[in-house]
């Protein structure tokens, strides 16, 4: 696990990197608790809990905040994942001080104010609203809960418009004290600042924690239905279509990931990977054809992403059915794994460019408890990987039958008879787009 | 220099970096900035070619170039640009707009070879025929499908420049073009555009990152010294706009709540006054304090969702606000605020403090948009093709510290009136 450069007095571990290139500063706080703490029908809670932090602290208004943010030259954002929240800032080197002192009011003694609360409701459920101009996003959206179900991951982050209706200032207040406690958070500073001065710093910002960590939600493995189900967001005048194909794929720290990563790359990861040769260069039926291998404490989504015209809809989802087969059937090619080891191991130099990439590492390596040389054995460890290694791992964790596909197109029986009658699907479901 | 090369100075680029100017003897600019701190090199081409060089009927080649010139060459077969790029673990794409197309390749620093080889074959040796044409043709549709026919942003923008512009403004078609000119487009107007623009006295080449100045400027010569200039077509500046009155136009769409997208006309990038319409665009947009932000989303609750652009062209360009209204809100109501906040900033001086803090965000932004070193490379290919200055990001900076409450006051009385406006209202197509 990533060793922290020092620990405030509450046990906060706190990671540097220090770089003098620029005079800028990244400020990271992250918190070990995200949406997934979110009661059923309370979806929405956390991330409307890190919107009402962001107004700022106890004494001052959100406008007053605001006002001193942006003349030190900062940026502020929080936002909120299944897992974890992230409170994120950059601030111009001299008024370093002053910005933490801010960062550390906002996520230990922020206002939650009433008067904020009800417009921050308000504004989320406008935005729920909003969603269905964002064609892309209804359908991840629909992808993401025939997936995961009932599980905590299917649940949207950003709630739903009843969940968030329903959600009430206290609910908000008492769920910020369950967060927001030292045995949950981790800090990291990256750029213009030496250990000395940030020891200094974040000691003077972050004090009087509470300490006493909450019940994390224990693992609970998401369940795949069997077959393959496709879920129609029904929108009407589509010229084009938005379609996610997927399965469960795997959690951070998981010994195959090294392989998985490969294996991924090299299917839909790059613009000469499989998926990208066949879809767009051989067809020209979608601009961008992209597979993504998710992570997190639990297993994770994989999907393939593509938007192909509406005339190409189904040819394309066969298409894209038949290669994720043959991939994992026949598996890659020694080539193919060759040459995507090649490339991932020869790119890393850019995963470590900027300060703040640098600290990334360490951060995620506390976050998930990894061991200590995961990242610093990266590129030993793809090329260790043999082929074998690396299609038997798609094939231990990639169901080949078990699917969820989801499509965002403009509904015609024509459309649903073709879906119903393409290889393996068993359940079609037409749903409006402003259902979700 | 032995390598062909002449020298055309240094310039300064930020406290600690310099960047060199190097002209070859067929045209080709070069600028070098070295910077060790990471074993990474950003090799960019800039092409002086973007969509106010086309014709009316042929819109979008510029765009469809930036697409075609990442298939097969004399030398390279299909795919092999992408695989040997990949190989090396580089990283490439391309962008197109108004004034330019560039190209750029992220690369370890020990690979540049290969980024100096593959870029001088394709700028003279690519192969345009019929096969190639197809094959990108319906790529290019598709992009335009996701980009502008079913994307509401996309759709209006387009309409914004067409009327704030006209038809025949060469800042009126989109950079993407019309479906119908890209259903359109014959193998001999492609090669006809690839002969004229993609030479190497309309192109700079950047390369920032870890390098010997010397043996990269020895591997250039090589490697583009062979290349020929291009008779260059007379580009007139497009003509400034005439516009005197408010020009609308209604948006009908499938979408719950209303928008409004509008566009005035601002300076061009290189005019002190275009730091001035980036600080006035800051105090109406730029954070959460922000005028515009704070009544319309905040106080007011009329919208959900406020963003907005300003100018970066070679010649005079379009300041927008885009505004979604929450469902069931009128987009007049917006309307009305916006004029009441340019009014006050007509009639009132900015507070020192509200211009302090505009300032400090510029600051901010401007050493982020060169941390990275393709960032950097980006920065002096943007600065030296529309401005002609490879650290205009800098001397940007410096007029942004020097703008003053009667800048603002002046600015915004000559650009923000209602006669130079144009407004795209989006409106839900079930109402």
């Amino acid at each position: 696990m990533s060793r922290a450069a020092f620990r405030t007095a509450d046990g906060v571990p706190v990671f540097l990197e220090v770089s003098h290139v620029l005079p800028i500063v990244d400020v990271d706080v992250i918190v070990l608790r995200g949406s997934i703490l979110d009661p059923r029908g309370k979806e929405g809670l956390t991330r409307l809990t890190a919107r009402l932090m962001r107004r700022g602290p106890k004494g001052t208004s959100a406008e007053a905040f605001d006002e001193r943010l942006d003349s030190l030259g900062a940026t502020l954002t929080i936002s909120v994942g299944h897992e974890s929240m992230r409170i994120q800032g950059s601030v111009i080197r001299r008024n370093l001080g002053r910005f933490l002192r801010e960062v550390a009011a906002v996520a230990t003694r922020p206002g939650l104010r009433r008067k904020d609360f009800a417009r921050l409701r308000r504004t989320a459920e406008a935005e729920l609203v909003q969603l269905r101009d964002h064609d892309g996003a209804l359908a991840a959206r629909a992808f993401r809960r025939s997936l995961f179900g009932d599980h905590s991951y299917g649940r949207p982050v950003s709630g739903t418009s009843s969940s968030v209706k329903s959600l009430q200032l206290a609910e908000v207040r008492a769920h910020h004290e369950r967060l927001i406690r030292a045995p949950h958070l981790l800090i990291g500073l990256a750029g213009d600042v030496t250990p000395e001065d940030a020891e200094r710093l974040i000691d003077s910002s972050f004090s009087g924690l509470t300490r006493g960590a909450t019940r994390r939600p224990p693992r609970r493995e998401p369940r795949q239905r069997e077959g393959r189900h496709v879920v129609l967001v029904d929108k009407p005048k589509r010229t084009q279509s938005q379609v996610y194909i997927g399965t469960l794929g795997m959690a951070v720290g998981d010994p195959d990931s090294h392989a998985m990563i490969v294996g991924n790359t090299a299917f839909g990861g790059t613009f000469t990977a499989r998926l990208m040769k066949e879809v767009r260069s051989e067809r020209g039926w979608s601009y961008g054809a992209y597979s993504k291998l998710g992570a997190d404490r639990q297993r994770e989504a994989w999907s393939m992403w593509t938007h192909p015209g509406a005339e190409q809809l189904v040819d394309c989802v066969r298409l894209q059915l038949a290669l994720y087969e043959a991939w994992l059937d026949r598996g890659l090619t020694r080539a193919e794994v060759a040459r995507t080891k090649r490339y991932l191991i020869k790119s890393h130099p850019f995963d470590l460019e900027t300060a703040s990439k640098r600290l990334e590492p360490k951060l995620q390596g506390y976050k998930h408890q990894l061991p200590a040389d995961w990242f610093s054995s990266y590129t030993e460890r793809l090329r260790a990987l043999s082929r074998s290694d690396v299609n038997d791992a798609v094939r231990r964790h990639l169901s080949r039958d078990d699917l969820s596909i989801a499509v965002l197109a403009t509904a015609t029986p024509e459309l649903e008879a073709a879906l119903r009658s393409t290889a393996g699907v068993r359940s079609l479901e037409v749903i409006p787009f402003d259902s979700l | 220099m032995s390598t062909g090369f002449e020298s055309e100075g240094v310039v300064p680029f930020g406290a600690t970096l310099a960047v060199e100017r190097w002209r070859l003897h067929n045209g080709l600019a070069v600028l070098l900035l070295r910077d060790p701190s990471a074993p990474v090199i950003s090799y960019h081409t800039w092409f002086r070619v973007g969509s106010r060089y086309e014709e009316r009927g042929k819109t979008g080649l510029a765009h469809f170039f930036e697409h075609m010139m990442f298939n097969e060459t004399k030398h390279l077969g299909w795919g092999e640009f992408d695989q040997r790029m990949e190989a090396a673990g580089g990283d490439t794409n391309a962008a197109t707009w108004i004034d330019w197309t560039y190209f750029y390749q992220s690369l370890p620093a020990e690979e540049l070879p290969l980024a100096i080889e593959l870029e001088a074959d394709r700028m003279a040796h690519l192969l345009v025929r019929k096969k190639q044409v197809e094959s990108e043709r319906e790529v290019v549709a598709n992009e335009r499908r996701m980009a502008v026919e079913d994307d509401v942003r996309g759709k209006a923008d387009e309409m914004l420049h067409s009327l704030a512009y006209g038809s025949e403004h060469p800042h009126g078609w989109p950079t993407i073009g019309w479906m119908q000119d890209i259903a359109g487009y014959r193998v001999r107007d492609c090669q006809s555009f690839y002969r004229t623009w993609y030479a190497p006295n309309n192109a700079t080449v950047v390369i920032a990152g870890d390098l010997d100045s010397e043996a990269t400027l020895s591997r250039l010569a090589k490697a583009y010294g062979r290349l020929r200039a291009s008779v260059l077509p007379e580009r007139p500046a497009p003509k400034a706009s005439r516009q005197r009155t408010e020009r609308r136009a209604t948006l009908r769409w499938p979408t719950p709540a209303e928008k409004l997208l509008i566009g005035w006309h601002s300076p061009a990038q290189a005019e002190r006054d275009q730091a001035v319409a980036e600080v006035l665009h800051d105090l109406l947009l730029g954070g959460r304090s922000a005028r515009l932000r704070r009544r319309l989303v905040d106080e007011l609750e009329l919208a959900t969702r406020l963003r907005g652009h300003v100018g970066g062209l070679q010649h005079a360009g379009l300041f927008d606000l885009w505004i979604g209204m929450r469902e069931g809100v009128s987009a007049d109501r917006a309307l009305a605020v916006v004029d009441e906040e340019i009014q006050r900033l007509r009639e009132e001086p900015v507070p020192t403090r509200e211009l302090e803090k505009i300032k400090a965000r510029s600051e901010l932004f401007t050493i982020s948009a060169v941390e990275t070193m393709g960032e950097k490379a980006y920065q002096i290919g943007f600065g030296e093709t529309v401005v002609g200055d490879p650290a205009h990001v800098f001397a940007r900076l410096e007029e942004l510290r020097g703008v003053t409450a009667a800048d603002v006051q002046r600015l915004a009385a000559r650009m923000l009136r209602r006669g130079r406006r144009s407004i795209v209202h989006v409106v839900p197509e079930a109402a």
